[in-house]
């Protein structure tokens, strides 16, 4: 029974199944499962071992049933991602004033499609072909008026914005608004109601309609990050590189720091000793803005968004790893 | 008994069944194409929830296994360049993957084959089973196992392969009635 098929190269299976695999080895495999049935049951045994084989369980069944099921218990999709129809002209878009829409009274009518992300990350296509990856509880709505594009945004989101010369894309987030001129950027609401706004190519111009009712406006370009401060009415311009902002007024703005540079930056803010216990994942990443906030609010916050935690003895404060999962 | 209710996975209880029996083994299996291990469980959710949408549209002859397999390649597939997209997404979403790889299995079901294989892997030659541990338990990419042992990636690629192979021999026995276990088990 055993080698009357063609035999496959365990190499290859091993080189599969730990996402080593290239583009033709990926075709020369599937070819190989397509020739029968035993094929598969055959690559099923590997891979039944390869998992068994470590005890690092990257896929958690329970936890997906629990999503999947709420998602088919409620009857009906959350988003249509793949197959809407995309109507492309690939051009450069224009640097339009949209000034005039944020002053019109906002409108009654409905958007034509809306999303809402619950525990998940939703990747949803609007009905002009731009994708959007919507955060965790987060909402998007889309309507096309007067030849704009209006994308309402409450929370965050990665944009990647379909090019079209003659209908301008804005996303609006309260008083903020986000006027694409390129292509891939993303819009985060803060708690505090800034706006973060990081662009990863091309061009986008941030505005703000300020409690004056005038229009405060800013061409970012790839690279950098506007934070949008409601609060103050004004907006900051910085740029990815730097790894932490620090203001006189006490905002500070993480943009995907490793945990150490936002460990010293806090420090160095709040004159205090912090130190990163042994058995932390020193590679861990954060990104937030906080405003006027105390040490021990932020700290809380960082950790609970890492799974850490944190003591603290005398001037020091020592980030552990978290106590277990809830 | 778990056959006839997986085959009537049309239903809610088979359809749970169909899930938790294919759910771990189809994320590996996409997980070879995109590389990712959030990716591939998003892609293999979403297989599902669309699978109970059109459960009436499917024939009931049909090997679901051998379905199942066939949609979550050609969802790949079609999803392989929305997720060079998300690889941008990531760079602003790092600090939300920090619990990816805290899960935990089913250890219990496992534990019997997980005591297998542990014999096995002891069994291997010295070099063999460290570099497969390496990949295993550190999660170490080819090139960096590589680059710590000073050997070529070739040679990773063979040890790896010929490590899986004895696995793949030392349990061929035992492996289908492992299987029959596990099934039970998530029942």
């Amino acid at each position: 029974m055993k080698d009357q098929r063609p035999h496959i190269n365990e190499n290859a299976i091993a080189k599969y199944l730990s996402g080593e695999a290239n583009a033709t080895e990926i075709n020369e495999l599937m070819d190989w499962l397509d020739v029968s049935e035993e094929n598969l049951e055959e690559f099923l045994r590997y891979e039944k071992l390869w998992s068994a084989s470590s005890v690092r369980k990257p896929f958690n069944t329970q936890k997906a049933w629990k999503k999947v099921s709420q998602r088919i218990s409620k009857g009906k999709r959350h988003f249509n991602p793949f197959y809407l129809s995309t109507a492309a002209a690939a051009a450069i878009i224009l640097v339009v004033i949209a000034v005039q829409f944020f002053n019109t009274k906002t409108s009654v009518s409905s958007p034509q499609f809306a999303v809402t992300s619950t525990g998940n990350t939703l990747s949803t296509t609007l009905p002009d072909g731009s994708l959007v990856l919507l955060s965790e509880h987060s909402k998007i709505e889309y309507e096309y008026k007067k030849n704009i594009r209006i994308a309402q945004l409450s929370g965050k989101a990665f944009f990647n914005v379909k090019r079209d010369t003659k209908h301008q894309f804005v996303v609006k987030v309260n008083r903020a608004g986000v006027e694409v001129l390129g292509t891939k950027f993303s819009v985060n609401e803060m708690k505090n109601k800034d706006v973060m706004v990081d662009v990863l190519s091309g061009k986008v111009k941030v505005f703000l309609v300020r409690a004056s009712k005038d229009t405060l406006s800013m061409i970012i370009t790839n690279g950098e990050t506007a934070l949008i401060m409601a609060s103050n009415d004004t907006i900051i311009k910085q740029t990815q590189e730097a790894s932490a902002f620090y203001t006189i007024n006490k905002t500070i703005t993480f943009r995907n720091v490793e945990l150490p540079t936002v460990m010293d930056e806090l420090a160095k803010c709040y004159s205090v000793n912090i130190k990163i216990n042994d058995g932390v994942d020193r590679k861990l990443r954060f990104s937030s803005s906080f405003k006027g906030n105390s040490l021990n609010e932020i700290l809380t916050i960082v950790t609970q968004t890492l799974n850490l935690d944190f003591v603290k003895k005398g001037n020091t404060y020592y980030i552990i790893k978290g106590s277990d999962e809830q | 008994m778990i056959e006839t209710l997986a085959n009537n996975w049309q239903t809610k209880e088979g359809f749970e069944i169909l899930f938790k029996q294919h759910y771990e083994s189809l994320c590996g299996f996409v997980f070879g194409m995109v590389k990712d291990f959030d990716a591939s469980e998003e892609i293999v959710q979403e297989l599902f929830v669309r699978l109970w949408e059109k459960r009436n549209d499917i024939p009931d002859d049909i090997s679901m296994k051998a379905y199942l397999y066939r949609a979550a390649r050609n969802r790949t597939l079609n999803q392989i360049k929305h997720l060079e997209i998300r690889e941008d997404f990531k760079l602003f979403n790092r600090n939300e993957m920090a619990d990816a790889e805290q899960n935990n299995g089913n250890p219990a079901e496992m534990s019997e084959l997980q005591r297998m294989i542990t014999q096995a892997i002891n069994k291997l030659p010295t070099e063999r089973k460290k570099i497969f541990l390496m990949s295993r338990e550190e999660g170490l990419k080819y090139k960096e196992i590589a680059e710590k042992l000073d050997i070529s990636i070739k040679t990773v690629e063979n040890q790896m392969g010929k490590a899986l192979f004895t696995l793949r021999t030392e349990l061929s026995d035992y492996l289908p009635a492992v299987i029959i276990a596990i099934c039970i088990g998530i029942h």
